[in-house]
Protein backbone atom coordinates (compact mmCIF):
# COMPACT_ATOMS: atom_id res chain seq x y z
CA UNK A 1 0.00 0.00 0.00
CA UNK A 2 1.34 3.65 -0.98
CA UNK A 3 0.29 6.53 1.27
CA UNK A 4 1.58 10.50 -0.59
CA UNK A 5 -0.06 13.41 1.21
CA UNK A 6 1.96 16.41 2.73
CA UNK A 7 5.12 15.76 1.14
CA UNK A 8 5.77 12.46 2.87
CA UNK A 9 5.34 9.77 0.99
CA UNK A 10 5.80 5.64 2.18
CA UNK A 11 4.93 2.00 0.75
CA UNK A 12 3.80 -0.10 3.46
CA UNK A 13 4.06 -3.70 3.52
CA UNK A 14 1.05 -5.36 3.81
CA UNK A 15 -0.39 -5.41 7.15
CA UNK A 16 0.24 -1.61 8.09
CA UNK A 17 -1.42 0.75 7.35
CA UNK A 18 -1.23 4.65 8.29
CA UNK A 19 -2.68 7.94 8.04
CA UNK A 20 -0.52 11.07 6.84
CA UNK A 21 -2.50 14.01 8.37
CA UNK A 22 -2.64 17.70 10.03
CA UNK A 23 -4.47 18.82 12.14
CA UNK A 24 -6.67 22.08 11.86
CA UNK A 25 -5.12 25.16 12.74
CA UNK A 26 -6.78 27.02 15.38
CA UNK A 27 -9.41 30.10 13.91
CA UNK A 28 -7.32 33.73 13.43
CA UNK A 29 -8.88 35.49 15.99
CA UNK A 30 -10.06 39.35 14.99
CA UNK A 31 -7.29 42.33 15.06
CA UNK A 32 -6.82 43.16 18.52
CA UNK A 33 -6.85 47.16 18.92
CA UNK A 34 -8.11 49.69 21.15
CA UNK A 35 -11.43 48.03 20.93
CA UNK A 36 -12.85 45.92 23.18
CA UNK A 37 -10.51 42.74 22.80
CA UNK A 38 -12.65 39.79 23.69
CA UNK A 39 -10.74 37.04 22.28
CA UNK A 40 -12.68 33.88 21.77
CA UNK A 41 -10.42 30.87 21.63
CA UNK A 42 -11.61 28.38 19.80
CA UNK A 43 -11.45 24.25 20.46
CA UNK A 44 -8.18 23.77 18.83
CA UNK A 45 -6.20 26.11 20.66
CA UNK A 46 -4.63 29.62 20.58
CA UNK A 47 -4.44 32.17 17.58
CA UNK A 48 -0.29 31.73 16.67
CA UNK A 49 -0.35 28.06 16.70
CA UNK A 50 0.58 26.24 13.67
CA UNK A 51 0.24 23.21 12.74
CA UNK A 52 2.48 20.49 10.37
CA UNK A 53 2.00 16.91 8.99
CA UNK A 54 2.39 13.65 11.15
CA UNK A 55 2.48 10.62 9.72
CA UNK A 56 1.58 7.33 11.82
CA UNK A 57 2.33 4.11 10.56
CA UNK A 58 2.16 0.70 12.17
CA UNK A 59 1.28 -2.89 11.64
CA UNK A 60 -1.75 -2.95 13.26
CA UNK A 61 -5.25 -1.67 13.07
CA UNK A 62 -4.98 2.38 13.86
CA UNK A 63 -7.78 4.16 16.54
CA UNK A 64 -9.18 7.16 14.84
CA UNK A 65 -8.39 8.94 18.14
CA UNK A 66 -4.62 9.30 18.30
CA UNK A 67 -2.18 11.51 20.40
CA UNK A 68 0.23 13.53 17.90
CA UNK A 69 3.12 11.16 19.29
CA UNK A 70 0.61 7.89 19.14
CA UNK A 71 -1.38 8.00 22.28
CA UNK A 72 -4.00 5.99 22.00
CA UNK A 73 -2.24 3.46 19.84
CA UNK A 74 0.52 2.51 21.53
CA UNK A 75 -1.85 1.47 24.39
CA UNK A 76 -3.32 -0.96 22.31
CA UNK A 77 -0.35 -2.68 20.95
CA UNK A 78 0.56 -6.31 21.46
CA UNK A 79 3.99 -7.87 21.37
CA UNK A 80 4.48 -8.03 17.86
CA UNK A 81 3.55 -4.46 16.78
CA UNK A 82 5.33 -1.91 15.52
CA UNK A 83 4.03 1.80 15.57
CA UNK A 84 6.25 4.49 13.76
CA UNK A 85 5.66 8.15 13.96
CA UNK A 86 7.15 11.00 11.73
CA UNK A 87 6.04 14.35 13.74
CA UNK A 88 7.23 17.34 11.38
CA UNK A 89 8.36 21.18 12.65
CA UNK A 90 8.21 24.83 11.30
CA UNK A 91 10.59 25.91 8.91
CA UNK A 92 12.06 28.23 11.63
CA UNK A 93 13.45 24.71 13.37
CA UNK A 94 15.98 24.09 10.69
CA UNK A 95 19.48 24.41 11.29
CA UNK A 96 19.06 24.18 14.95
CA UNK A 97 21.05 21.94 17.01
CA UNK A 98 18.59 20.18 18.01
CA UNK A 99 17.44 18.86 14.15
CA UNK A 100 21.39 19.24 13.45
CA UNK A 101 21.60 15.40 12.33
CA UNK A 102 21.09 15.21 8.16
CA UNK A 103 18.67 12.60 7.06
CA UNK A 104 16.06 10.39 8.45
CA UNK A 105 17.69 7.30 9.96
CA UNK A 106 16.73 4.22 7.73
CA UNK A 107 18.99 1.34 9.79
CA UNK A 108 17.68 1.35 13.13
CA UNK A 109 19.66 -1.35 15.87
CA UNK A 110 17.57 -2.88 18.20
CA UNK A 111 20.12 -1.62 20.67
CA UNK A 112 18.55 1.78 19.98
CA UNK A 113 15.48 1.47 21.80
CA UNK A 114 15.02 1.74 25.33
CA UNK A 115 11.97 1.31 27.96
CA UNK A 116 12.68 4.37 28.91
CA UNK A 117 12.23 5.95 25.60
CA UNK A 118 8.41 6.36 25.48
CA UNK A 119 6.08 9.27 26.11
CA UNK A 120 4.95 7.34 28.98
CA UNK A 121 6.67 4.01 30.16
CA UNK A 122 4.27 0.57 29.13
CA UNK A 123 5.19 -1.87 30.45
CA UNK A 124 7.11 -4.14 27.91
CA UNK A 125 7.65 -1.71 25.08
CA UNK A 126 10.68 -0.16 24.04
CA UNK A 127 10.89 3.05 21.98
CA UNK A 128 13.51 5.04 20.03
CA UNK A 129 13.16 8.69 19.56
CA UNK A 130 15.26 11.26 17.33
CA UNK A 131 15.06 14.25 15.40
CA UNK A 132 16.72 15.37 12.12
CA UNK A 133 16.68 17.73 8.79
CA UNK A 134 15.61 16.24 5.53
CA UNK A 135 14.97 18.26 2.49
CA UNK A 136 15.23 21.33 4.32
CA UNK A 137 12.14 20.05 6.97
CA UNK A 138 12.76 19.26 10.17
CA UNK A 139 11.32 16.03 11.66
CA UNK A 140 11.19 13.56 14.81
CA UNK A 141 10.91 10.00 14.28
CA UNK A 142 9.50 8.31 17.31
CA UNK A 143 9.39 4.47 16.51
CA UNK A 144 7.52 2.05 19.43
CA UNK A 145 8.19 -1.97 19.30
CA UNK A 146 5.25 -3.36 21.40
CA UNK A 147 8.01 -5.69 23.08
CA UNK A 148 11.62 -4.78 24.10
CA UNK A 149 12.21 -8.92 23.54
CA UNK A 150 10.94 -8.75 20.09
CA UNK A 151 13.11 -6.43 18.51
CA UNK A 152 15.16 -8.77 16.72
CA UNK A 153 12.45 -9.37 14.23
CA UNK A 154 10.67 -5.29 14.42
CA UNK A 155 13.54 -3.28 14.06
CA UNK A 156 14.02 -5.28 10.24
CA UNK A 157 10.72 -4.27 9.83
CA UNK A 158 10.71 -1.04 10.98
CA UNK A 159 13.87 -0.14 8.74
CA UNK A 160 12.00 -1.44 5.72
CA UNK A 161 9.03 0.81 6.49
CA UNK A 162 11.71 3.92 7.01
CA UNK A 163 13.56 2.69 3.53
CA UNK A 164 9.90 2.97 1.50
CA UNK A 165 9.55 6.26 3.45
CA UNK A 166 10.52 9.53 1.91
CA UNK A 167 10.20 13.34 2.39
CA UNK A 168 10.14 15.91 -0.72
CA UNK A 169 11.36 19.47 -0.36
CA UNK A 170 8.75 22.01 0.34
CA UNK B 1 -0.17 57.28 35.14
CA UNK B 2 -1.92 60.36 34.48
CA UNK B 3 -5.13 61.47 35.88
CA UNK B 4 -6.49 62.81 32.82
CA UNK B 5 -9.54 60.04 32.66
CA UNK B 6 -11.57 62.51 30.27
CA UNK B 7 -9.02 62.23 27.60
CA UNK B 8 -8.23 58.48 27.80
CA UNK B 9 -8.77 56.18 24.96
CA UNK B 10 -9.36 53.90 27.93
CA UNK B 11 -12.03 55.50 29.56
CA UNK B 12 -13.64 56.46 26.67
CA UNK B 13 -13.82 52.68 26.18
CA UNK B 14 -15.39 52.62 29.62
CA UNK B 15 -17.75 54.91 28.99
CA UNK B 16 -18.96 53.33 25.98
CA UNK B 17 -19.51 50.16 28.05
CA UNK B 18 -20.96 51.48 31.08
CA UNK B 19 -23.21 53.16 29.23
CA UNK B 20 -22.72 56.49 31.11
CA UNK B 21 -24.33 59.37 30.15
CA UNK B 22 -27.31 57.56 30.03
CA UNK B 23 -28.62 59.38 32.73
CA UNK B 24 -28.44 56.53 35.81
CA UNK B 25 -26.89 58.03 39.17
CA UNK B 26 -23.96 56.36 40.43
CA UNK B 27 -24.81 54.56 43.99
CA UNK B 28 -23.81 56.88 46.83
CA UNK B 29 -22.59 54.02 49.14
CA UNK B 30 -19.47 53.56 46.79
CA UNK B 31 -16.49 55.36 45.27
CA UNK B 32 -17.45 56.99 41.36
CA UNK B 33 -15.45 56.02 38.34
CA UNK B 34 -14.40 59.63 38.02
CA UNK B 35 -13.12 59.45 41.67
CA UNK B 36 -11.38 56.07 41.07
CA UNK B 37 -9.28 57.28 38.01
CA UNK B 38 -7.97 60.48 39.86
CA UNK B 39 -6.94 58.09 42.37
CA UNK B 40 -5.32 55.68 40.59
CA UNK B 41 -2.63 58.73 39.66
CA UNK B 42 -1.42 58.86 43.51
CA UNK B 43 -1.78 55.61 45.03
CA UNK B 44 -2.32 51.90 43.84
CA UNK B 45 -3.45 49.25 46.02
CA UNK B 46 -2.37 45.62 46.36
CA UNK B 47 -4.40 43.16 44.09
CA UNK B 48 -6.03 40.80 47.05
CA UNK B 49 -3.93 37.82 45.69
CA UNK B 50 -5.39 34.92 47.55
CA UNK B 51 -5.79 31.90 45.73
CA UNK B 52 -9.14 30.20 45.74
CA UNK B 53 -9.40 28.46 49.61
CA UNK B 54 -8.58 24.66 48.40
CA UNK B 55 -11.68 22.65 49.45
CA UNK B 56 -10.50 19.61 51.38
CA UNK B 57 -11.91 16.50 49.99
CA UNK B 58 -12.62 13.11 52.01
CA UNK B 59 -10.07 10.64 51.86
CA UNK B 60 -12.21 8.67 49.64
CA UNK B 61 -12.61 10.90 46.99
CA UNK B 62 -8.96 12.37 47.20
CA UNK B 63 -7.73 10.15 44.40
CA UNK B 64 -9.74 11.10 41.79
CA UNK B 65 -8.13 14.67 42.39
CA UNK B 66 -4.73 13.84 40.26
CA UNK B 67 -7.43 12.31 36.86
CA UNK B 68 -6.56 9.76 35.11
CA UNK B 69 -2.74 7.93 34.49
CA UNK B 70 -2.15 9.26 38.00
CA UNK B 71 -0.12 5.79 38.86
CA UNK B 72 3.34 5.04 38.81
CA UNK B 73 2.42 1.85 36.86
CA UNK B 74 0.85 4.22 33.92
CA UNK B 75 4.19 5.31 32.94
CA UNK B 76 3.12 9.10 33.00
CA UNK B 77 5.18 12.33 33.79
CA UNK B 78 4.46 13.96 36.99
CA UNK B 79 3.29 17.64 37.40
CA UNK B 80 6.10 20.29 38.35
CA UNK B 81 4.29 21.26 41.51
CA UNK B 82 4.03 18.05 43.03
CA UNK B 83 7.81 17.61 42.95
CA UNK B 84 8.88 21.21 43.07
CA UNK B 85 7.97 22.53 46.10
CA UNK B 86 3.85 23.53 44.79
CA UNK B 87 5.61 25.77 42.16
CA UNK B 88 4.37 25.08 38.46
CA UNK B 89 7.65 25.69 37.12
CA UNK B 90 11.23 23.60 35.67
CA UNK B 91 13.21 22.63 38.82
CA UNK B 92 16.63 23.41 38.99
CA UNK B 93 18.44 21.35 36.62
CA UNK B 94 15.98 20.55 33.88
CA UNK B 95 14.36 23.62 30.62
CA UNK B 96 11.58 23.58 28.93
CA UNK B 97 11.75 21.29 25.86
CA UNK B 98 8.76 21.06 23.81
CA UNK B 99 4.56 21.64 25.09
CA UNK B 100 1.34 19.86 24.20
CA UNK B 101 -1.72 20.69 24.42
CA UNK B 102 -5.06 19.11 25.07
CA UNK B 103 -8.12 21.16 23.36
CA UNK B 104 -11.73 22.13 25.43
CA UNK B 105 -10.30 22.00 28.89
CA UNK B 106 -12.12 22.64 31.68
CA UNK B 107 -9.22 23.55 33.56
CA UNK B 108 -9.11 26.66 31.23
CA UNK B 109 -12.38 27.73 30.92
CA UNK B 110 -12.75 25.13 28.08
CA UNK B 111 -10.29 25.98 25.86
CA UNK B 112 -6.34 24.55 25.33
CA UNK B 113 -4.80 23.01 28.23
CA UNK B 114 -1.12 23.48 27.84
CA UNK B 115 1.61 20.68 28.82
CA UNK B 116 5.25 22.31 29.00
CA UNK B 117 7.86 19.10 29.38
CA UNK B 118 10.94 20.01 31.47
CA UNK B 119 13.61 17.63 30.47
CA UNK B 120 17.01 17.58 32.71
CA UNK B 121 19.42 18.87 31.43
CA UNK B 122 22.71 17.70 30.39
CA UNK B 123 24.38 15.88 32.10
CA UNK B 124 22.33 15.10 34.16
CA UNK B 125 22.06 12.48 37.28
CA UNK B 126 18.69 12.97 37.59
CA UNK B 127 16.95 9.05 38.33
CA UNK B 128 14.17 7.55 38.15
CA UNK B 129 11.03 7.81 40.88
CA UNK B 130 7.75 8.10 41.58
CA UNK B 131 6.88 10.53 44.41
CA UNK B 132 4.34 9.59 47.11
CA UNK B 133 2.65 11.85 49.01
CA UNK B 134 0.06 12.93 46.84
CA UNK B 135 -2.36 11.24 44.34
CA UNK B 136 0.17 12.60 41.69
CA UNK B 137 2.26 9.44 41.68
CA UNK B 138 3.51 9.95 38.31
CA UNK B 139 7.00 9.54 37.24
CA UNK B 140 9.88 11.86 37.35
CA UNK B 141 13.45 11.87 35.71
CA UNK B 142 11.63 8.24 33.90
CA UNK B 143 10.74 9.19 30.40
CA UNK B 144 13.04 9.98 28.03
CA UNK B 145 11.00 11.13 25.90
CA UNK B 146 11.33 15.10 24.27
CA UNK B 147 8.13 17.21 22.15
CA UNK B 148 10.98 19.46 21.15
CA UNK B 149 9.38 22.80 20.45
CA UNK B 150 11.13 24.56 22.95
CA UNK B 151 14.84 25.31 23.71
CA UNK B 152 16.02 23.72 20.17
CA UNK B 153 18.92 25.37 20.32
CA UNK B 154 19.78 22.53 22.90
CA UNK B 155 20.36 19.03 21.35
CA UNK B 156 20.37 17.10 24.43
CA UNK B 157 17.93 16.53 26.92
CA UNK B 158 17.72 14.04 29.64
CA UNK B 159 14.39 12.75 30.73
CA UNK B 160 11.12 14.49 31.62
CA UNK B 161 11.35 16.05 35.32
CA UNK B 162 7.98 17.02 35.26
CA UNK B 163 5.48 19.01 33.67
CA UNK B 164 4.15 22.45 34.05
CA UNK B 165 0.62 23.51 33.36
CA UNK B 166 -0.16 26.37 31.59
CA UNK B 167 -3.66 28.18 29.97
CA UNK B 168 -1.43 30.67 27.94
CA UNK B 169 -0.21 29.20 24.83
CA UNK B 170 3.84 27.82 25.48
CA UNK B 171 5.15 30.19 23.24
CA UNK B 172 4.12 33.38 25.65
CA UNK B 173 5.44 31.53 28.94
CA UNK B 174 9.03 30.58 26.72
CA UNK B 175 9.87 32.38 23.96
CA UNK B 176 11.91 29.70 23.08
CA UNK B 177 8.77 27.91 22.43
CA UNK B 178 8.16 27.58 18.96
CA UNK B 179 4.09 27.38 17.96
CA UNK B 180 4.22 24.20 16.20
CA UNK B 181 1.20 22.16 18.05
CA UNK B 182 1.11 18.86 19.20
CA UNK B 183 -1.84 17.37 20.79
CA UNK B 184 -2.46 14.84 22.79
CA UNK B 185 -6.20 14.94 24.59
CA UNK B 186 -5.60 11.49 26.37
CA UNK B 187 -3.94 13.44 29.48
CA UNK B 188 -7.27 16.06 29.53
CA UNK B 189 -8.30 14.97 32.86
CA UNK B 190 -4.54 14.66 34.19
CA UNK B 191 -4.10 17.19 37.24
CA UNK B 192 -2.41 16.73 40.71
CA UNK B 193 -3.54 18.75 43.90
CA UNK B 194 -1.33 21.55 43.76
CA UNK B 195 -3.02 21.89 40.64
CA UNK B 196 -6.38 21.56 41.45
CA UNK B 197 -5.73 24.03 44.46
CA UNK B 198 -5.58 27.10 42.12
CA UNK B 199 -7.99 26.00 39.83
CA UNK B 200 -11.97 26.60 41.05
CA UNK B 201 -14.65 24.66 39.34
CA UNK B 202 -15.71 27.47 36.58
CA UNK B 203 -19.80 27.26 36.28
CA UNK B 204 -20.29 30.37 34.30
CA UNK B 205 -18.13 29.48 31.30
CA UNK B 206 -20.50 31.52 28.65
CA UNK B 207 -19.72 34.95 29.39
CA UNK B 208 -15.60 34.27 30.42
CA UNK B 209 -13.29 36.65 28.70
CA UNK B 210 -9.94 35.83 27.13
CA UNK B 211 -7.91 39.68 27.20
CA UNK B 212 -4.74 39.45 25.16
CA UNK B 213 -2.38 42.62 25.36
CA UNK B 214 -0.77 43.95 22.77
CA UNK B 215 2.30 42.24 23.57
CA UNK B 216 0.63 39.62 23.55
CA UNK B 217 0.01 37.54 26.86
CA UNK B 218 -3.55 36.78 28.06
CA UNK B 219 -5.29 37.56 30.77
CA UNK B 220 -9.10 35.08 31.37
CA UNK B 221 -11.87 36.55 34.06
CA UNK B 222 -15.04 34.99 34.54
CA UNK B 223 -17.65 34.24 36.87
CA UNK B 224 -17.81 31.70 39.36
CA UNK B 225 -20.10 31.14 42.29
CA UNK B 226 -20.79 34.75 42.15
CA UNK B 227 -17.01 35.58 42.45
CA UNK B 228 -15.36 37.31 40.29
CA UNK B 229 -12.01 35.61 39.20
CA UNK B 230 -8.70 36.75 37.60
CA UNK B 231 -5.96 34.37 35.83
CA UNK B 232 -2.86 36.42 35.54
CA UNK B 233 0.36 36.68 35.81
CA UNK B 234 2.37 39.63 33.81
CA UNK B 235 2.70 37.32 30.78
CA UNK B 236 4.47 34.65 32.96
CA UNK B 237 3.28 31.09 33.22
CA UNK B 238 -0.12 31.82 34.95
CA UNK B 239 -0.10 29.99 38.35
CA UNK B 240 -4.10 29.84 38.89
CA UNK B 241 -7.22 31.70 39.51
CA UNK B 242 -7.46 34.17 41.76
CA UNK B 243 -10.83 36.11 43.50
CA UNK B 244 -11.10 40.06 42.39
CA UNK B 245 -13.94 40.48 44.74
CA UNK B 246 -16.81 37.90 46.23
CA UNK B 247 -18.33 41.44 47.76
CA UNK B 248 -21.04 41.18 44.91
CA UNK B 249 -23.23 37.94 43.55
CA UNK B 250 -21.63 38.73 40.13
CA UNK B 251 -23.83 37.24 37.23
CA UNK B 252 -21.45 37.37 33.99
CA UNK B 253 -18.17 39.65 32.61
CA UNK B 254 -19.02 41.70 30.63
CA UNK B 255 -16.28 42.89 28.56
CA UNK B 256 -12.85 43.86 29.01
CA UNK B 257 -10.54 46.15 27.31
CA UNK B 258 -6.76 46.76 26.99
CA UNK B 259 -4.97 50.15 27.03
CA UNK B 260 -2.77 50.76 24.30
CA UNK B 261 0.55 50.85 26.33
CA UNK B 262 -0.60 46.47 27.35
CA UNK B 263 -0.40 48.26 30.98
CA UNK B 264 -3.72 48.45 32.00
CA UNK B 265 -6.54 45.98 31.65
CA UNK B 266 -9.84 46.83 32.78
CA UNK B 267 -12.95 43.78 33.17
CA UNK B 268 -16.43 44.98 33.57
CA UNK B 269 -18.67 42.68 35.22
CA UNK B 270 -22.16 42.72 36.11
CA UNK B 271 -23.84 41.88 39.08
CA UNK B 272 -27.72 40.89 39.78
CA UNK B 273 -28.76 44.13 41.15
CA UNK B 274 -27.99 45.35 37.50
CA UNK B 275 -24.75 47.66 39.06
CA UNK B 276 -21.52 46.86 36.76
CA UNK B 277 -18.30 47.19 38.66
CA UNK B 278 -14.76 47.49 36.75
CA UNK B 279 -11.96 46.73 37.93
CA UNK B 280 -8.18 46.73 36.60
CA UNK B 281 -5.41 44.50 37.21
CA UNK B 282 -3.64 46.49 40.26
CA UNK B 283 -6.74 46.12 42.13
CA UNK B 284 -8.32 49.26 41.86
CA UNK B 285 -12.48 49.34 41.39
CA UNK B 286 -15.21 51.46 41.14
CA UNK B 287 -18.72 51.12 39.75
CA UNK B 288 -21.61 52.44 38.15
CA UNK B 289 -24.90 51.46 36.37
CA UNK B 290 -25.48 49.24 33.46
CA UNK B 291 -27.83 46.39 32.48
CA UNK B 292 -26.96 42.57 31.59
Amino acid sequence: MQLDSQGIATTLPPGWEGRITRREAPAAAPALGLAPSRVTLGPSGATGERTFPIAHLANFALPEERGDFGSGAVDIMGPGNLFVCLFEYGPESVGTALFAPQGMPRSLTPSQFSPRALQHVIPGQAGFQTFFTEQNRAFCLFVVLGALASAPTLVPSANQVLTGTTVQPR
Amino acid sequence: MSATPSASPLVRLVNRLSGAGSGHPPPEDGPTRRGFLAGMAVAGSALATKPFDFVLKPVSAYASVCGSGASCAEGWSVFCCTINNGQNACPPNSFLAGWWKADNSSFCGGTARYYLDCNAACPTTCTCYCPTGTCDNRRTCCNQFRYGQCHQEIACAGPVVCRVISCVPPWQVDSTCTTVSATDNATASHTAPCVDSSVPPLTNLEPSMLVQHPDGHFELFDVVAGALVQNWQGGGVWSGWRTLDRTHNYVKVRGALTGHDGNIVVVVAATDGDWQFYYDQVGHKWHGPGTL
